[in-house]
């Protein structure tokens, strides 16, 4: 119930930050303009629309978890409205809880907002209804859970500024590891292999959560594999997010 | 501040927006009106696209699709001007690496390196690729075994690919009509005019049925324009 007055007040603060409207407008108008470049693209409307648009949900939904996740712990903080929400029966990983929970569920709106918008878009060109689209953007959205509970993980324990610079590092880390896991295997050193292999299983693969070609090009899905990447997703999240709680608990509030 | 001292404060303030945009326009104008230096976009099709993929951080679809754009822009500047494609090839490869399963490029790329861009062996190396990488689909090799019997003229090969197109899912129907031909070595002419007929009918893309009337036009079918057939 507590965690839950948290989630309610983390919504409501995050739908009142004028940002999420700019970047939601800005998505929605990037989607909606795929259809002039797709109709360039001789016979390749749907698909351009598609890959279009599940990247401007992708790419904006990032930046939503990004701007507004870092300061989420940091603005209580400041505004030292937590001073208040602590004196109170709370515990600090239920705080840390209700925020996450908070922004994720202004992910979810956001992303239903500009996935209908796709899903509508990409019936008209492709004459038929585009349920896997659907599949693409729940994993999507496994991705925007975990960049927010890494946009959490250090808004715990560090200033907004930090957490955006540490947070966007990660994101494109965890697009290029496995390259970078390519690379070492390829010319690394066997102390430097070892050393990037430590951080290829510490830092989060995005890669897991990216089925949109399999999905627009109509190939077979290895459900096995889906539901290892799903897991994957849940499971990095789950443990950034007890890392928040336990920095935060130990962090001195004075 | 009194009213007017304000509405004098406004006007000079509008005066000079307007002194700053009539100057942006003239030098805007001058400089249009000037030699410029033009870069030349086309020799960055040979940079391979494994050394930008980084750069897009798991948006290589998009990527694909900027390309593919790149390269209808490309074609068509050139079939307006020199009708000569040296970087369609490796722009080609550019859009795959990106996205592998992006088979209309296979398709489509082939089909204007072969037939308008005289790059046979090219066309050859792109579809196998797309063979290769896509085993399950009918349309690599297809478009190969038509390649080998309307070009290079080699029907062994030609059998070869039809043969194992015959055998996937999604093939037309005339696939093993072909098949039958080619075995029994007979009806070279019609064979090669059903083929052309049926990639006219099989596209909605103008540039291939363009390929396609001009070549029945060699094997002396005249198709009209405004009604197909």
């Amino acid at each position: 119930m507590k965690v839950l007055a948290i989630v309610l007040n983390t919504f409501k603060e995050a739908v009142r930050d004028k940002i999420l409207y700019a970047i939601l407008i800005f998505a929605l108008f990037l989607i909606g303009g795929s259809v002039v470049l797709a109709a360039l693209s001789i016979g390749q409307e749907a698909k351009i629309i598609q890959d279009l648009g599940l990247s401007c949900i992708s790419l904006f939904g990032t930046l939503i978890a990004i701007f507004l996740g870092i300061g989420l712990v940091y603005k209580e903080i400041e505004k030292r409205t937590l001073y208040i929400l602590i004196s109170k029966p709370i515990y600090r990983g239920q705080f840390i809880l209700g925020k996450y929970f908070g922004l994720s569920l202004v992910l979810l709106i956001n992303l239903a907002v500009m996935g209908t918008g796709l899903f509508l878009l990409s019936r008209v060109y492709l004459g038929k209804w585009p349920w896997l689209q659907i599949l693409a953007l729940a994993f999507i959205y496994l991705e925007l859970l975990v960049i927010t509970g890494i946009a959490i993980l250090f808004s715990s324990f560090t200033t907004p500024t930090l957490s955006a610079i540490f947070t966007l590092s990660i994101f494109f880390i965890g697009h290029l590891s496995p390259d970078l896991k390519l690379f070492a295997a390829r010319f690394g050193r066997p102390s430097s292999r070892f050393f990037i292999d430590f951080l290829y299983y510490l830092l989060p693969n995005f890669r897991h959560f990216h089925w949109e070609s399999s999905i627009v090009h109509g190939r077979p899905l290895d459900h096995a594999i889906l539901i290892q990447s799903a897991s994957y997703g849940l499971l990095y999240g789950a443990s950034l997010l007890l890392s928040a709680i336990l920095i935060f608990a130990r962090r001195d509030l004075k | 501040m009194s009213y007017l001292t304000k509405m004098k404060m406004r006007c000079s303030l509008f005066f000079l927006l307007s002194l700053c945009l009539i100057g942006v326009w003239m030098v805007e104008w001058d400089l249009d009106r000037k030699p410029k230096f033009q870069p030349d976009e086309e020799s960055s099709y040979w940079i391979p696209a494994e050394w930008f993929r980084p750069f897009l951080v798991g948006y290589e679809l998009i990527g694909a699709d900027f390309l593919w754009l790149q390269t209808i822009q490309y074609v068509g500047r050139h079939l307006l001007t020199d009708r000569k494609f040296p970087s369609l090839y490796p722009q080609l490869l550019r859009v795959v690496t990106l996205d592998p399963y992006f088979v209309d490029v296979y398709r489509l790329g082939g089909l204007f390196l072969a037939y308008t861009g005289n790059q046979v062996d090219e066309a050859v190396s792109l579809w196998k690729k797309g063979a290769d990488l896509h085993p399950d689909r009918w349309e690599p090799p297809h478009d190969l075994g038509i390649l080998y019997y309307l070009l290079k003229k080699d029907y062994p090969q030609a059998l070869y690919w039809l043969e194992k197109a015959n055998g996937l899912p999604g093939r037309p129907e005339y696939v093993s009509r072909f098949v039958a031909r080619l075995l029994a070595s007979t009806g070279q002419k019609e064979t090669a005019i059903e083929m052309w007929i049926k990639i006219y009918d099989q596209t909605d893309v103008s540039w291939v049925k363009d390929i396609a009337r001009r070549e029945l036009a060699k094997l002396g079918v005249h198709l009209r324009r405004e009604e197909g057939r």
